[in-house]
């Protein structure tokens, strides 16, 4: 009698959820109210940023009657300039980079920029209190017989573990430097220490504190956006450098609050408003409904306030359907699955790693490319190798802002002669071409963290971590890694966002290759910082 | 946009389909869920029988399951791809060794997953030979803890050898964005009827074995009373071996099937364990077709449970806890399992 009456009890229990799931009429948004909080203070920041992406594209290049998903090169300004691949020489390109760091060594100089007494001074009116620094601080710190001890956290397992390449990359780059003279005038050698934390920011916290303890590096560059986070404080209060973040969080724009972090990439904020914009110059006769698909954690989360933030205003998006995952889900097919119960014109992919290439192929497999007019993967999928590629025909006619660069395993870039030689160097290294985030970290992460440290370690003083910072925060080079119209540079309090622009691209699945529509947009110096505060937003 | 707070949002579901009919869109997206939630609990429903073939044989719960099938399923992998770079691809580990050594190598998915399972079964035996055997007669908790161990150690290796990147295995079943089966507008893919089909041919062929050879009568005496099986004539150790064999077979098939409905990383079974191990406890951690029905209602929990009820989609992992905690108070044995006797 109690077997029956238990398995009763499970039927019941069964057909609630299928009496239930009939009277749902609508699928439910997830956004929390947290995020909104977040998404109206982030508002206001964002825009500054809208009103440069409006100056950027030029609405009358839109054709009204070309739906979204046509030629997009319409969409850009006449003024940006088209990308191109590079042909001077190596040699040349040195000598290159050797001068334009000549010229800004001169310009610090010339300013007077550097420590004096308790005061770090730098551009654009950047200050730093030395006095809060711990008791035991060096600025020398980590630089040990003739040895530069560099910390480096990242995902080389879990599931954003494909990123851990980027920190060999970057070590075989600077191990290319260590053979080729190393770092300044004295030839200091890079020692680069990697860290697993497995995108765990409770594991970066506990490897930070152990390098911290043990090695004191001379800074500590983190990968993920949470991670990021969780030791900003920690290495500001130690007046550590947490340079060139590999991460495109907005809140590493905040030169007054957190001098000693700064980040790289386009941040996310930005992405967000560029899609908002293209939706706008495509979709004149309004009524867009967009459907995304958001990582749950800080990363994912930043698009979405981003997003948000834009929509609200917007009188062409009526509606924004945001989906949330577990960042370590085995599937997408339920989430993919509410976004295409809610009909939309645009979907936009918010998440990165392996959830990259499963979004794409759901994208597909539950119609979804069939439904929408566009559909948008964010800068950080843009690696062919890990996401593109093995998602066949599922990934072609996806769109990207992909941050300007050039993707080392695109067949277009192979006349280039850095790209070129940036591939030799890895094989060179043992390591394997095909894999894309190697050549993100040898290039787009070694090259301009190089460039920092020999520009400071010519300053007066030599190297140490306030002229490293100096650098950093004045450096404005040509990076060869971008797209030829995409500028590469900060100006400490005024601009504090290296990397500002993008290409808007098409991906090519016969050609595995993205390709780019018309010019690159570049808002360089018009992103506002961000003072992040938890929960609220810049 | 939705606002938060709404009753779009928090779920009075059930409330709510009292007083309203059915439509057809909302039919379409119910039907949909039913599909999704039978997709995944098809992927769950292969782990959990894997993991209640160990528990049939020897007692124990197996945490390293998983990881041993998906070692099979990167052999699989291996196998069926071709050797080197195909274009832009990141090389798979191994395949340039397969093409030198192996005759006819890629081999078709079916044969690689063949080989995969038989792979899956030496795997299984040496790790019942070399590893927990010697753990004969210490406690449980030192064998499960074991498992563990085997979990880490094995998922090191499928990382250190074939990448972190997440691959593509051939489907045995076409797989393309135009493989379904459109039913009132839903769409039923051909990937989630073959594995199922799989997993039922898989659980007709391990009901013969259990309830009609000796084996399966030496499995279920083993799990009632080892010294006495025993005492009476069991071969322990072989029947143990053929019982680790059978599982981490049915493992690396369990991959390989979910390489080809998704896709295949070093993280890809770790992930699903969790589900497997509630649909294995739902359906009676001894019980095979426990294990299936198990799977299924998981897999539809977490399909249709949050967008009815209500619950966030990045708690995913809520509503499949929550009904394996309702059946631990209900029915502590599950579905099918058998329910212990104490003799007094």
């Amino acid at each position: 009698m109690s077997k029956k009456l238990t398995r009763l009890l499970a039927v019941i229990f069964a057909l609630s959820l299928v009496a239930t799931a009939c009277g749902s009429d609508s699928v439910t948004d997830t956004v929390s109210d947290t995020a909104n909080d977040v998404a109206d203070a982030a508002g206001d920041a964002a825009d500054d940023i809208e009103e440069g992406v409006d100056d950027a594209m030029d609405d009358d290049a839109m054709d009204d009657d070309e739906a979204a998903g046509g030629a997009v090169e319409d969409a850009m300004d006449e003024e940006v300039q088209d990308g191109g691949v590079v042909t001077t020489s190596i040699a040349d390109l040195e000598a290159e980079w050797a001068d334009r760091r000549a010229e800004i060594v001169a310009d610090i100089k010339a300013a007077g920029y550097g420590v004096d007494g308790d005061t770090l001074t730098g551009p654009g009116g950047w200050t730093v209190d030395l006095s809060s620094c711990p008791a035991d601080w060096s600025d020398t710190g980590g630089i040990v017989d003739g040895t530069i001890k560099l910390g480096h956290t990242t995902a080389q397992s879990g599931a954003l573990a494909s990123y851990g390449n980027i920190g060999v990359g970057m070590g075989a780059y600077f191990d290319y430097v260590n053979a080729n003279g190393g770092i300044g005038p004295d030839g200091l050698q890079i020692d680069l220490q990697i860290k697993d934390d497995a995108y765990v920011a409770t594991q970066t916290q506990e490897l930070v504190a152990e390098l911290l303890q043990t090695e004191d590096p001379f800074y500590i560059q983190t990968l993920g956006s949470p991670n990021t986070f969780s030791v900003q404080g920690t290495l500001n209060e130690n007046c550590v450098p947490q340079p060139m973040s590999m991460t495109g969080h907005q809140a590493w724009g905040d030169p007054d609050n957190n001098p000693w972090t700064t980040g790289l990439q386009l941040s996310y904020a930005t992405e967000s408003l560029l899609w908002g914009s293209w939706i706008e110059a495509n979709f004149p006769d309004g009524g867009v409904n967009v459907a995304a698909l958001v990582m749950d954690n800080d990363f994912g989360l930043a698009y979405e306030q981003g997003f948000e933030s834009f929509a609200e205003e917007s009188s062409i998006i009526e509606n924004v359907e945001f989906v949330r995952h577990d960042p370590a889900a085995a599937t997408l097919t339920n989430e993919m699955t509410t976004l295409a119960a809610s009909n939309p014109n645009v979907f936009i992919a918010m998440t990165a790693g392996n959830p990259c290439l499963l979004a794409v192929e759901e994208a597909a497999r539950t119609g979804i490319t069939d439904i929408v007019d566009a559909a948008f993967m964010p800068s950080v999928c843009k690696t062919i190798s890990a996401y593109m590629s093995p998602a066949g025909d599922a990934g072609d006619g996806f769109l990207i802002f992909g941050g300007g660069w050039k993707d080392s395993t695109d067949p277009q870039y192979e006349t280039d002669s850095y790209i070129s030689w940036l591939n030799d160097q890895i094989e060179a290294a043992g390591l394997d071409t095909a894999v894309g985030t190697y050549a993100t970290g040898f290039g787009q992460f070694g090259w301009p963290a190089v460039q920092a440290l020999q520009i400071a370690a010519e300053l007066d003083g030599g190297l140490s971590r306030t002229n490293y910072m100096i650098a950093l925060r004045s450096l404005r080079m040509d990076h060869p890694g971008l797209l030829e119209g995409i500028a590469f540079g900060q100006d400490g309090s005024n601009d504090s966002y290296l990397v500002e622009g993008s290409d808007l691209s098409v991906y090519n699945a016969a050609d595995e290759s993205w390709l780019i529509e018309g010019g690159v947009i570049d808002l360089d110096g018009q992103s506002a910082n961000c003072a992040w505060v938890a929960g609220e937003g810049c | 946009m939705t606002q938060p707070g709404s009753d779009d949002e928090i779920g009075f579901g059930l409330v709510r389909t009292l007083g309203r009919q059915f439509n057809g869109a909302l039919m379409e997206l119910f039907l949909q869920r039913c599909f999704d939630g039978m997709f995944t609990g098809a992927i769950y429903a292969s782990l959990a029988l894997a993991i209640v073939m160990i528990f049939r044989s020897t007692g124990l719960l197996n945490f390293a399951q998983g990881e041993m099938g998906l070692m099979g399923g990167f052999v699989a992998l291996t196998l069926m791809s071709p050797a080197g770079s195909s274009g832009i691809g990141i090389p798979i580990a191994g395949t340039a060794l397969a093409s030198t050594w192996i005759p006819f190598h890629p081999w078709p998915s079916w044969a690689a997953i063949l080989a995969a399972v038989a792979f899956g079964a030496l795997l299984g035996s040496v790790v019942e030979r070399f590893i927990m055997r010697p753990l004969t007669g210490k406690s449980t908790l030192s064998q499960v803890n074991v498992t563990i161990g085997l979990l880490i150690l094995i998922n090191g290796i499928v990382f250190q050898v074939w990448g972190s990147f997440s691959r593509r295995v051939e489907s045995p079943f076409p797989n393309g964005k135009d493989d379904f089966f459109g039913l009132f507008g839903a769409r039923l893919r051909y990937t989630t009827v073959g594995v199922w089909a799989t997993l039922i041919v898989v659980i007709i062929l391990l009901n013969l074995l259990i309830q009609k050879t000796k084996t399966g009568l030496a499995f279920r005496a083993i799990t009632s009373n080892r010294e006495g099986a025993a005492l009476v004539g069991v071969k322990v150790n072989r029947t143990q071996t053929i019982g680790w064999a059978i599982a981490a077979a049915i493992g690396a098939l369990a991959a390989s099937l979910v390489g080809g409905a998704i896709t295949l990383n070093p993280l890809t079974m770790l992930n699903m364990l969790i589900y497997a191990l509630a649909a294995a406890t739902i359906g009676g951690l001894d019980s095979p077709k426990g294990a299936i029905a198990g799977g299924l209602i998981i897999g539809l929990t977490q399909s249709l449970a949050p967008p009815y009820l209500g619950i966030p989609t990045e708690l995913t992992l809520l509503p499949p806890l929550a009904a394996m905690v309702l059946f631990l108070i209900v029915r502590p044995h599950g579905l099918f399992g058998t329910v212990p006797v104490n003799r007094v």
